[in-house]
């Protein structure tokens, strides 16, 4: 999946991730308005839906627009249709603070924070996602060509044998039988085999003849176990953890565009500069656990990814947190009250967002290249089962239709001339030449006998 | 080669199964025509040269020679020389369709036989019977 696929189709998930943004953004519009006289506390909760709205008002008529254009717009577009939205938001954030308390709207710096935490934010947001989705559906894919796998590795094992098996089985329980009945009909009856009785063995030959046709189509192939199930989200995001120095230092950078300029703006250098060396200690934290336990732990690395993902995530946000508290860099505590929900917030949804931007596309990566082999391999499986099916098939078509299915249509055309001949010559019934029943006994004889033979030699053979 | 007046129309009969020759030699002289019967491929091939019939019966599947080479080597003497196949398969290889032939299945009736050998057989030497 490309860049542009991920942010720019139609199947781009750009709007699961504008409905996941809205308690962030919301966290971050209470921050902004922390020192905004609004008359009463949920002015700033409705300006945060205001802003979202219109956002997403922005993104759908900018994306309807570029769409009627490309089937997958271009990723230029799509950051410009996204930063419209962040400029609109900056705009809506200022005008609802100017008319409701008054102060200066400020709306060149509400914009320029807007437009760098969406630039920063969004395009891993929805490639993350994207990525997240590839893997589901990579997963299915997966596990539905290793059960064809299976399946006709089955199917190569024992449908040869299962095509055997059936043929023995109708010859023993069915054509035999009826052989038998047919012969001691005649030879009960030679003597004085009239028009009629000439025609009811005609036509049980003939029915005779259709089963042994039947015979070599009817085998069926064996079932094989349940279709895979729906892949689980921890199935999915179970990845190792890819290039950690990197994906730190993405989430640092993240997280300082979320709150350092409001932070500085409202609480101040002190709490701008506290807000770096937490989320400093953070980074590092994420950089160096999971480094440090693939250096010294390669095989539980390996084994329990999501686990040191996790520890990482939850030590990194511990470190955070203690030195927002107690560093004493901002002696005023109580501003930690507004930044550390937005401190951690932002903390865990960049580490996932890189995290699972990274991890999950080097891991569908090779995901790909795995199906793509799989694939082939399943298309040489199959060619090799048909030719196998076919040539086992046209053996027994053979078989049938050669010795088996000749005398009994010989049987049937003796009948049926005989009747045909003498109904031709107009005489009573009575006075008509008997049916000569020997030559047609001699024949359903040598059909036993070629029957015999065939089940034999189905036991012999093998695939 | 060309027949003499009045003489009945001569078909070759060519099948490996004897009941099969027994029963079409039946019904084809009852109807009139002078039969031939060959039990194999090369025979088939020899009496066809030999006697010039009028109409060929060739079963598909019969030994001595693949019925692709049985039918060329005896066109190769006859190019014009209709041919009636029959084979319990339910229709004939691609390369034995064409011009003057026919194909059959069997077990065939009495009358789709003598329809088909009717009908297959040239004008010129058709015969009133």
């Amino acid at each position: 999946m490309t860049i542009r696929e991920a942010l720019g189709s139609s199947a781009s998930p750009r709007w699961i991730v504008f409905f996941a943004l809205i308690p962030a953004v919301t966290l971050l519009v209470i921050l902004q308005e922390a020192a905004t006289p609004f008359p009463s506390w949920w002015w700033p909760l409705l300006s945060a839906l205001a802003q979202h709205l219109v956002a997403g008002l922005v993104v759908a008529i900018g994306d309807g627009i570029a769409r009627r254009r490309h089937a997958v717009v271009p990723v230029i577009t799509v950051l410009l249709i996204w930063m419209l939205a962040a400029a609109c938001r900056g705009i809506v954030g200022g005008a609802v603070a100017e008319s409701v308390a008054g102060v200066n709207p400020d709306y060149v710096l509400r914009i320029a924070v807007w437009v760098l935490i969406s630039a920063v934010w969004l395009a891993p947001m929805v490639f993350a996602v994207a990525q997240f989705q590839r893997r589901r559906s990579l997963i299915a894919a997966l596990d539905s060509a290793h059960y064809e796998q299976t399946q006709e590795q089955l199917l190569s094992d024992v449908s040869g044998a299962e095509m055997q098996r059936q043929l023995r089985k109708a010859i023993a329980e069915s054509l035999n039988p009826a052989l038998r009945q047919l012969q001691a009909s005649l030879i009960a009856s030679r003597q004085g085999l009239g028009p009629g009785a000439v025609a009811e063995l005609s036509l049980r030959i003939s029915q005779l003849d259709d089963d042994a046709a039947d015979l070599s189509e009817s085998a069926r192939a064996p079932l094989a176990a349940s279709p895979p199930a729906r892949a689980r989200l921890s199935r999915i995001v179970d990845v190792a953890p890819r290039q950690p120095g990197l994906s730190a230092v993405f989430v640092w950078f993240a997280t300082i565009a979320l709150l350092l300029v409001d932070t500085w703006r409202i609480f101040g250098p002190l709490a701008a500069l506290e807000v770096v060396v937490s989320t400093s200690a953070a980074a590092a934290v994420l950089a160096v656990l999971p480094a440090a336990v693939r250096a010294l732990r390669p095989v539980t690395f390996a084994r329990r990814a999501q686990l040191v993902s996790v520890t990482a995530t939850v030590l990194a946000i511990g470190v955070a947190s203690y030195l927002m508290l107690n560093s004493g860099i901002d002696p005023l505590t109580w501003h930690s009250a507004y930044l550390l929900p937005l401190l951690v917030t932002g903390l865990v949804a960049a580490s996932a967002t890189y995290f699972l931007a990274i991890g999950l596309a080097d891991a569908n990566r090779e995901g790909g290249e795995q199906l793509s082999a799989l694939d082939a391999d399943l298309g040489h499986l199959r060619t090799r089962n048909l030719d196998l099916l076919e040539r086992e098939r046209r053996r027994m078509t053979d078989l049938m239709h050669g010795p088996v299915q000749g005398r009994i249509a010989a049987c049937v055309m003796a009948l049926n001339f005989h009747v045909a001949s003498q109904q031709a010559t107009g005489l009573h019934p009575t006075d008509q030449h008997p049916f000569d029943a020997e030559p047609v006994l001699k024949h359903l004889r040598a059909v036993s006998r070629d029957l015999s033979v065939i089940t034999a030699s189905v036991s012999r053979a093998r695939l | 080669m060309s027949r003499p007046e009045g003489a009945p129309v001569s078909v070759l009969i060519a099948d490996d199964d004897t009941l099969v020759r027994t029963v079409l030699r039946l019904a084809l002289t009852q109807a009139g025509y002078d039969v031939t019967e060959a039990c194999n491929a090369v025979e088939a091939v020899a009496f066809a040269r030999s006697q010039n019939p009028d109409l060929l019966v060739l079963d598909i599947n019969m030994p001595g020679g693949l019925v692709g080479d049985t039918l060329s080597a005896v066109r190769a003497g006859d190019p014009d020389l209709p041919v009636l196949l029959l084979s319990g398969e339910s229709g004939p290889p691609a390369e034995l369709t064409g011009a003057s032939v026919e194909f059959a299945r069997k077990p065939i009736s009495l009358d789709e036989l003598l329809t088909r050998v009717s009908a297959l057989l040239r004008p010129t030497r058709e015969v009133s019977r």
